[in-house]
């Protein structure tokens, strides 16, 4: 997939959130933050920019582009 | 297994139409036309469907109540992920019912078009023959899309 993320990696340094939580405050299901954190679901922009937006990083901090060409 | 709650509603939407269709088109293919009028044999099919709607509106509702309860409103309602799994599975189980319209459109035009019956009727004698062609095309299609759904939010969770 060309676009990868840290949520993971979020999640751990921010007391190590459970998915639930950060599912909730995202306005998803616990199974959509899976699938985003094991790269098999792209979220859209607003779900993207509001997990960014929870950890207080930038967007391209969480997610990055890889140009697969 | 870690299912959310639209997976498992979708579960039960795909077990209860097999089930309940599944024994409609059983008691349907095995009506005996040949010794019964035709107008009996509608009527007798026309049973069959009632009760078969009947049960998969009891069912939907007794389930889906069920596994409701059990979940948060936000849960009930889905997310976009949920969205764009339904819209891609209904896009399969539209071609199915394309081709199920296609093929009853055909079944009708027919003897117009090219003055000659379809043989499809004689080899499979169900009473309502054109209705039951799109009937079951929907209840494929129906299929198609559930499985089509669960497949997509497997493969998310693996």
């Amino acid at each position: 997939m060309a676009i990868t993320n840290k949520v993971r990696e979020c999640r751990f340094f921010a007391d190590e959130m459970t998915q639930q939580t950060l599912a909730e405050a995202v306005g998803v299901t616990r199974q959509t933050i899976m699938a985003i954190e094991k790269n098999k679901y792209n979220p859209s922009l607003e779900v993207a920019f509001k997990i960014a937006k929870l950890f207080d990083k930038p967007l391209e901090e969480v997610f990055a582009y890889i140009d697969e060409g | 297994m870690n299912m959310s709650l639209k997976e498992k509603s979708t579960w039960i939407s795909l077990v209860a139409t097999v089930l309940v269709f599944g024994w409609y088109a059983l008691n349907v293919v095995n009506i005996d036309m040949s010794n019964m009028p035709e107008k009996d044999a509608n009527a007798v099919a026309m049973g069959y469907l009632s009760g078969a709607i009947l049960y998969i509106i009891v069912i939907e509702i007794a389930f889906q109540s069920l596994i409701s309860i059990a979940g948060t409103k936000a849960d009930v309602e889905g997310d976009e992920r949920d969205r764009m799994i339904a819209l891609t599975a209904n896009n399969s189980g539209y071609w199915v019912l394309s081709i199920g319209v296609i093929l009853t459109l055909g079944q009708l035009l027919l003897p117009h078009l090219l003055g000659m019956e379809s043989s499809i009727r004689e080899h499979f004698p169900v009473p309502l023959f054109e209705v039951h062609v799109l009937l079951f095309a929907f209840i494929l299609s129906e299929i198609v899309r559930f499985t089509h759904q669960i497949i997509l939010y497997r493969r998310d969770a693996v």
